[in-house]
């Protein structure tokens, strides 16, 4: 105990931040990090229906599916917001023009899922993730097929 | 309910005496209710000094595509992007009318001219 305080000590010193992920040049990009991450989402969106209303002896399970649906729509947008930034480029809009849109609707929608427990909106996240998987292989000239895990 | 922008008072009158408030006149109502075409708003250019963004607040921007232009838009959400630095995805609140992130896509934050504090009319 007497130890973590010194080590939380320590941290508080440093100042200088490293980021965690890579920064631009590995240029490994793929939707289907987005894709896992809103399956699971909706995975747990579905479980948390299942479960009904919580019994109290429940609340535990209840509160960890909330959580882990919330985790994994927050990174789905995040994969998102990354994709559409760095790996598309203002020459794509050509051959997609509604890029914009269809990144600004699977955000939203990950918001959606995020905030609620909504299988709709997590279908349709889904369907806004293989639209986008659909656009981005395009935009690579490669014919990938779309998966899903489940 | 998105967040609404409040009247100023006379701290906000008194700042914009000392130069630390920008006025600016808004035009075209893409961020009606919240600010209607005509509305005078008071920017904190130093609003972003210390630290960045959040959801829901009321920014001004250049416009990525024409640098003479301003927008006044709301901040939809942040995040850091790998390649690019931070990044806003900015919205219209009323969104039928005027160009946001669906058109032009996310906004880097230099860009970012400041946060709307409130409104004299």
């Amino acid at each position: 105990m007497f130890q973590e305080a010194i080590a939380k000590l320590i941290a508080k010193t440093a100042a200088e931040t490293v980021s965690a992920h890579c920064d631009g040049p590995c240029g490994v990009y793929d939707p289907a990090s987005a894709r896992i991450a809103a399956e699971a989402a909706l995975s747990m969106t579905k479980k948390i229906i299942d479960l009904g209303p919580a019994q109290s002896a429940d609340h535990n399970t209840y509160s960890r599916f909330v959580s882990i649906k919330e985790q994994q729509a927050h990174l789905a947008k995040e994969e998102l917001l990354i994709l559409w930034t760095d790996y598309f480029k203002p020459e794509h809009l050509e051959q997609t023009p509604d890029l914009h849109e269809k990144f600004w609707n699977a955000a939203k929608l990950c918001s959606a899922v995020k905030q609620g427990v909504d299988v709709d909106a997590a279908n349709d996240l889904m369907a806004a993730i293989e639209d986008i998987h659909n656009v981005f292989w395009a935009s690579k000239s490669r014919d990938v097929t779309y998966y899903v895990a489940t | 309910m998105k967040g609404v922008v409040p009247r100023s008072g006379w701290r906000e009158m008194a700042l914009w005496l000392v130069r630390r408030r920008r006025l600016l006149r808004v035009t075209g109502d893409s961020m009606a209710p919240t600010l209607a075409a005509g509305a005078v708003v008071m920017l904190d250019p130093d609003a972003y000094n210390g630290r960045n963004p959040r959801e829901d607040e009321i920014v001004v921007a250049r416009h990525p595509r024409q640098a003479d232009l301003r927008i006044v838009k709301r901040v939809a959400a942040v995040f850091e992007s790998r390649a690019e630095g931070l990044l806003l995805v900015l919205a219209s609140d009323n969104p039928g009318a005027g160009a946001d992130s669906r058109v032009f896509g996310p906004v880097a934050i230099n860009l970012v001219l400041g946060r709307v504090i409130s409104r004299l009319r």
